[in-house]
């Protein structure tokens, strides 16, 4: 079996960019390339990409409630998705898990909210809120859709019309 | 389990009790709850009347927070709370179940409007460091 991942190298260790499916003292063989010029996911110190990172790490039972770790498939589509959308610095999401092994990024300004949960990872299921405007708004989109995906975070953070 | 196996209705003037049991289940800067806070299609409460706010705690890690709303605005919203034995604490007879039967591409809404009902009895005071339960 062979397998392409990206990884950073830092403080003279080789970290992988994603979970690998390998047993714990798996041992493999290494051929090194420089990723420099290629299309790279995540940017690795984003402050996203480390919640993602935190989250990935949470064990069975992580709520209390009996929850299961949150699914490595979402993970990685989610790690995908930070890297397409661009956020305005000044409103970062927060990065919330679900108990049903989902996560979902959450924008909050008073009664103005945003919700954008990675179900399943090719679906996003969104909640666009604001009772003050009238707008409660919930459906799905591809997560491939970024433009819809940035039409929601302008709208949240008022930028733009309506989408 | 089946609509029909379910336990007994929670009388709709009943107050129902969720532990906050994630540091990333509390908005802080806006001092409320997620709606992720709220699980789809079943969460477990507390009826409050039969559990005091430390009784319900205690069986959470420590720093656990507590938010309440009320069951019969709960059913209006389409969460429908009945009194079921919790199978990992089967000693607490203050547990009861909170069913969402709406169709999935409603449910985001209605727990966000669930939000809007609770009001905070402990605010959590866990960190997000928290390493996770064994």
């Amino acid at each position: 079996m062979t397998i392409t991942i990206a990884a950073i190298y830092e403080k003279g260790v080789l970290r992988p960019r994603q979970p690998l499916e390998l047993a714990e003292g798996t041992e493999v063989r290494l051929t090194i390339s420089p990723a420099v010029g290629e299309p790279q996911p995540a940017e690795p110190e984003s402050p996203l990409c480390s919640e993602i990172d935190r989250l990935a790490a949470l064990g069975p039972n992580w709520d209390g409630y009996g929850a299961g770790a949150l699914d490595r498939a979402i993970l990685d589509a989610a790690r995908q998705f930070v890297a397409r959308f661009a956020t305005d610095p000044a409103a970062q999401p927060l990065v919330v898990p679900m108990s049903n092994g989902a996560l979902q990024f959450e924008w909050h300004k008073g009664q103005r909210i945003l919700e954008l949960e990675i179900e399943d990872p090719e679906t996003i299921h969104y909640l666009k809120w604001d009772p003050a405007e009238g707008i409660q708004e919930e459906d799905v989109f591809a997560i491939k859709d970024v433009e819809k995906a940035n039409r929601l975070i302008h709208w949240f953070v008022g930028v733009g019309a309506d989408v | 389990m089946s609509e029909a196996r379910r336990g007994a209705e929670v009388p709709a003037s009943e107050t129902l009790s969720r532990a906050i049991t994630s540091a990333d289940w509390w908005v802080a800067a806006e001092n409320r709850v997620s709606s992720a806070a709220f699980a789809f299609p079943v969460f477990s409460v507390d009826i409050a009347s039969m559990a005091t706010p430390e009784e319900t705690l205690d069986r959470f890690r420590l720093g656990s927070g507590l938010v309440q709303f009320n069951a019969g605005a709960g059913r209006q919203l389409g969460f429908d709370a009945r009194q079921e034995l919790d199978e990992d604490f089967p000693d607490n007879l203050a547990h009861a179940n909170v069913y969402c039967a709406l169709p999935k591409s409603e449910r985001k809404r209605h727990a966000q409007q669930l939000v809007l009902l609770t009001s905070v009895v402990r605010i959590p005071a866990l960190s997000r460091q928290e390493p996770p339960l064994d």
